[in-house]
């Protein structure tokens, strides 16, 4: 019985082994009137958020994440989003496809599909711009996670296998710096823009985290899936 | 021995990264194929009198073969399983169709699911058992007191950022036997509704916490059923279940995960007024009770990309039956090569009631036995 007892007691303790990325903790919360949010981005001008959902719907937020506007088209599963000053790029996960939304009244106006055999729910999870690159960037969730760059017409030029994760679920271009989030792994990945090799990583205490972003003022933000929040937290 | 052993782990590797699930895209509808494959080798612990152990062996488990396709209006699946094929009798009660439904989403308000599929009862029952820890579900949700799947009509939608699900159906109330039984005289059909409600977020049908939520979460589920059927043809596959009349069934759930740490509780009953009145043994009634409950405890382990699980679960067929109570405790450890998608599982049961080692025994599960199982599945 003490032997059973050790042995339960040692798998405990291995299994409590932490890892050595600084922990950051959020300073405010708050709640997202979206279903399922699964990524995020600050628009262009610094004035309101763009949030995409698990259920097809792209969402316009002020500054304090309530909505503002949304798009009377539905998709199927959007995971990424990202915005310029003229559209709102929205990559759907299962359709394998980006559409190009009109920043002025949110009506789809040209997209993209891309070709990828892989399974439906582990595909497109991400997209931003790589300014140094020039280059847009999404990553494959999993099975394998990779880092697929795609040109200004959004095909697709190289991919990078990204090993060090379980899953990505977004990425960020942020002031010449590079951040990948993984969801299953709650980790924000820095990593290089040219090679996207790792340069720092941090643990994030929260649950099914899909989305990231910064704020106007620099703060982290991350926007959870099943919390249906966005936590913020200080500058990286 | 270690270098043969070294090369088949090698392959095992290469095969587990070879990610076969497969889907295709035309801009607005995505189709995917997705497979399973699970291979068990059983073992019972027979007297030692016992000469027939043909219980003890391999055996192919499932040979599942899915097609689904999804836009935003509607969903589709087809799934069949190739094993219960090989079966000299094919059991109507176990069909090889195991899923076959369209859903419509284009409501706002509900989506509306029809065809052959499960029936919103029951946790346990909605959960797929590939990623479950258990190789074998408890006997309350073997389809002993209830039918698991059956053709029908259900509505549901989820509310408060999908933290309620809602689900309410009619169906054929032949259970699976639907397939290949036509519907009895009455005609008349099965209700079934559950809600369940998650806190602070919405919480998947998962057993296992892969993930290790940072924050704890509980769901706690209502559901019931109702069927009345003077001459059933075929409700579910015990030998108990198919000679009723009219049976009402309510069920609860409760369950959590935290850091690693899930559970499981469930606790179904039933009111069944039998045709056979011998099932009321000369009591003064016109109905029995029978039920049972299920809990169990899981911790997944990522460091060892392991998951420890440990069931109680007891059925009692009949109330008016002194001491036929089954009781049984289970473990299981499973060690995720790829998650749930390549996994090897091991369970041990063993019963500490009713205690059976008749080879033939109708309810088997109450042997003691020892199952290791090898999983792929892909989707």
């Amino acid at each position: 019985m003490n032997k059973i007892f050790l042995v339960c007691l040692s798998i405990l303790s291995f299994s409590f082994i932490s890892d050595t990325s600084e922990k950051l903790v959020p300073e405010h919360t708050y709640t997202l009137q979206v279903p399922e949010p699964s990524d995020i981005c600050l628009s262009a001008d610094k004035q309101n958020y763009f949030v995409v959902s698990d259920n097809g719907y792209l969402f316009e937020t002020d500054l304090q994440f309530k909505v503002t506007r949304k798009a009377d088209i539905r998709g199927l599963d959007y995971e990424g989003v990202y915005a310029d000053e003229k559209y709102v790029y929205v990559m759907d996960e299962s359709l394998r496809k980006i559409t190009l939304f009109d920043v002025a009244n949110l009506k789809p106006a040209k997209g993209n599909t891309l070709t990828y055999l892989g399974g439906r729910n582990k595909g497109f999870e991400s997209l931003t711009y790589n300014k140094d690159k020039k280059r847009f960037i999404t990553t494959i969730e999993k099975g394998p996670v990779q880092i697929w760059e795609l040109d200004e017409n959004l095909n697709k030029v190289m991919e990078y296998p990204f090993p060090a994760a379980s899953d990505l679920s977004s990425a960020c271009y942020h002031d010449g710096h590079m951040y990948l989030l993984s969801d299953e792994d709650r980790k924000i990945f820095e990593v290089n823009p040219e090679d996207y090799s790792i340069i720092k990583t941090w643990t994030i205490p929260v649950l099914n985290p899909e989305g990231i972003t910064f704020s106007p003022e620099g703060n982290l933000v991350i926007s959870s899936d099943d919390m249906s929040k966005a936590f913020v937290f200080k500058p990286l | 021995m270690i270098k043969r052993l070294l090369q088949i782990i090698v392959l095992l590797t290469i095969t587990i990264s070879a990610n076969c699930q497969v889907s295709f895209s035309n801009g607005s509808t995505v189709t995917e194929i997705q497979t399973a494959t699970v291979v068990t080798y059983n073992h019972r612990f027979y007297d030692s009198t016992e000469r027939n152990h043909k219980k003890n062996g391999p055996a192919l488990d499932d040979a599942r073969i899915a097609i689904e396709s999804r836009s935003s209006k509607f969903e589709f699946k087809f799934e069949f399983d190739l094993a219960v094929m090989g079966n000299a009798v094919l059991d109507p009660t176990a069909p090889p169709i195991t899923e076959a439904y369209f859903v419509y989403k284009g409501l706002n308000f509900v989506n509306i699911k029809t065809g052959f599929s499960k029936i919103p009862f029951s946790r346990d029952n909605l959960q797929e058992h590939f990623d479950m820890p258990f190789m074998s579900r408890p006997e309350l949700d073997k389809s002993t007191i209830f039918a698991r799947r059956d053709v029908g009509v259900t509505l549901y939608r989820t509310f408060w950022n999908e933290k309620i699900n809602a689900y309410a159906g009619m169906y054929s109330g032949q259970g699976e036997s639907v397939l290949t039984t036509m519907n009895d005289a009455s005609g008349s059909a099965e209700f079934a509704g559950r809600v369940d409600v998650s806190y602070p977020c919405k919480y998947k049908y998962i057993q296992v916490d892969e993930v290790h939520s940072p924050i704890p979460i509980i769901q706690v589920g209502l559901n019931a059923r109702y069927i009345n059927k003077p001459v059933a043809t075929g409700y579910g596959n015990s030998v108990f279940a198919d000679l009723n009349h009219e049976k009402s069934i309510m069920g609860f759930d409760v369950s959590g995960a935290y850091q690693g740490f899930t559970f499981q509780v469930e606790m179904d009953q039933a009111k069944i007024v039998p045709n056979n009145i011998s099932q009321l043994d000369g009591f003064p009634t016109t109905y029995y009770r029978t039920g049972g409950a299920t809990i169990q405890l899981n911790y997944h382990s990522k460091l060892l990309r392991s998951v420890f699980a440990v069931r109680y679960d007891e059925l009692n067929p009949n109330d008016l039956t002194q001491d036929d109570t089954r009781k049984a405790v289970s473990f299981a450890y499973n060690y995720l090569i790829n998650s749930y998608r390549c996994a090897l599982k091991v369970q041990y049961t063993t019963p500490f009631s009713h205690f059976t080692k008749d080879a033939e025994s109708a309810l088997a599960g109450f042997d003691p036995q020892l199952s290791v199982a090898w999983q792929y599945w892909f989707r």
